[in-house]
């Protein structure tokens, strides 16, 4: 996977505790295609601090044009913003 | 006691690079010559931190943006984010407040932590030193220095020994005498460098050299200042380990550098007025009251004076300031074209417990319910949030002064 660090339009749940968790997200590819895509299942989500910056980067596996993928999605919790990041 | 201090090697760089690299940005800045520098427009084009490739090509922290690009041409500059700076320090510390409730940050990227408060790690101080230094370089992206030292002098001097990510010690006389005596005197804390020229002269140029000097003959060249180098050559400190909040304040000021040069008396005084205005707001957030005014200039021709004023009572009023400070502006300025432009206040007492005066009483009390109303706002929404009318349609900001808007940690530890 290599980082790709894209912003996304996300569709998430809060749990009551406060912990996110991704549903849907939206992106634009390389031709400037919109593709939705739901994530089917969250392998594994870690709390980070890198660089000072509180982020919780979530890795999941969906299927993307009939191929199933895994990628990491990122949420920036400063900033309340979810990324693309790695793919 | 047992002193570690923690030093992110050069800071600013590194965690920009830790930053870069989250964003997917394709090399490691730290491992090419890269720099930290200012906006050449705004006269800001310093170097503020240096990668050690770009450190190896001669290019210093404090030269200009320009003479650094003139000895590497490919040299990467990447602008200042002191917001990202506050937060990888502030992460920092998180981690260290694990390791010992006793920490001083001594700037934004140094703390010092005594080992002795270490209570639920009885782990050695060295292997606290190496466990805090991989869980930041794991944890936060970057790396650190961490000295181990028996005073704040010692684990200062261990941590500048050999960069980066090392852990070195100075905790026994053999260490001083091995490690730290063969140095050249100018890498002693508080030797600087017309200090190195003055010891030069007597033909002292190791930090040995100076610890073995009679201690009689520096107090006699360099006065108290002489016996301080020579006990910090010895290892001699005391110094505490002083959390943040109990720091003793003895002043405190803010300059800027302008666009351009100023000419105008009346532009002059606008900028002392929004300089002062921060001044009066950091004052009034210490709940002191000042006694003494200064005012710095440093004109075109980089010719720097000051001028000051001791008043006769004490007073956190900004326009009171102010006023004085205009007064001593146009006492000493000559007219020549300012670059730099300081106001400081000095001499303090808790705005408690401070001499009445009987015949302005009244006013003082109007005074300081008007600050007091102007500093509520404007930390509830934002320093903009109300200015004085001067400022109103001006390209002027109504604050001048500190670095990133007067939210940083500045060297010593306090913020701006």
């Amino acid at each position: 996977m290599k980082i790709v660090a894209k912003p996304v339009d996300m569709i998430a749940t809060f749990s009551v505790q406060g912990k996110p968790t991704p549903y849907k997200f939206r992106y634009e590819d390389r031709s400037g295609r919109r593709i939705e895509v739901r994530i089917d299942k969250i392998i594994s989500a870690d709390s980070r601090k890198l660089a000072g910056i509180d982020s919780i980067v979530y890795t999941c596996q969906s299927e993307i044009d009939q191929t199933l993928r895994i990628f990491e999605l990122k949420y920036i919790v400063g900033q309340c913003r979810w990324e693309l990041y790695k793919a | 006691m047992t002193v570690l201090q923690v030093d992110a090697n050069s800071a600013y760089l590194s965690w920009t690079a830790a930053a870069l690299l989250e964003q997917g940005y394709p090399v490691d800045i730290r491992t090419v010559p890269a720099v930290i520098a200012g906006n050449p427009k705004n006269r800001h084009g310093i170097i503020l931190a240096k990668s050690i490739p770009a450190g190896k090509l001669g290019i210093g922290t404090g030269v200009s943006l320009f003479e650094a690009r003139r000895k590497c041409p490919e040299l990467l500059v990447f602008p200042p984010n002191f917001d990202l700076y506050l937060g990888c320090s502030d992460a920092m510390y998180e981690i260290l407040k694990e390791y010992s409730p006793l920490i001083e940050r001594y700037s934004v990227d140094e703390c010092f932590l005594d080992h002795r408060t270490c209570a639920g790690h009885p782990a050695s101080p060295v292997e606290t030193a190496y466990e805090i230094k991989e869980r930041i370089k794991a944890e936060l992206g970057f790396t650190v220095n961490v000295g181990v030292g028996r005073n704040k002098l010692l684990s200062k001097m261990a941590c500048e020994l050999e960069k980066p990510d090392k852990v070195h010690c100075l905790l026994t006389d053999e260490d001083i005498r091995d490690k730290m005596w063969p140095l050249d005197v100018r890498e002693l804390f508080m030797v600087g460098r017309a200090t190195t020229r003055r010891l030069g002269k007597i033909n002292i140029r190791t930090i040995g050299g100076l610890a073995k000097t009679d201690p009689l003959l520096l107090k006699a060249m360099f006065k108290s200042h002489g016996t301080l180098i020579w006990e910090y050559a010895n290892g001699i400190d005391n110094g505490r380990i002083i959390p943040n909040d109990q720091i003793v304040q003895k002043g405190i000021g803010n300059s800027m550098t302008i666009k351009y040069d100023l000419l105008d008396p009346q532009e002059a005084r606008s900028y002392l007025l929004s300089l002062t205005e921060r001044v009066g707001g950091r004052l009034r957030h210490h709940r002191c009251k000042a006694s003494l005014v200064v005012v710095s200039v440093c004109t075109g021709s980089f010719i720097r004076y000051t001028h000051q004023l001791k008043l006769p009572f004490f007073t956190s009023d900004t326009t009171t300031i102010y006023r004085y400070a205009c007064r001593l502006l146009s006492e000493s300025w000559k007219g020549e074209p300012i670059r730099q432009l300081g106001v400081r206040v000095g001499e303090f007492v808790r705005d408690d417990e401070y001499q009445l005066t009987v015949f302005d009483v009244e006013t003082i009390e109007k005074d300081e319910a008007l600050n007091d109303a102007v500093d509520q706002i404007r930390s509830r929404f934002g320093s903009e949030a109300i200015y004085r009318g001067v400022f109103a349609n001006s390209d002027l900001n109504p604050i001048e002064g500190g670095v990133n808007g007067g939210n940083f940690l500045m060297m010593g530890g306090f913020r701006q």
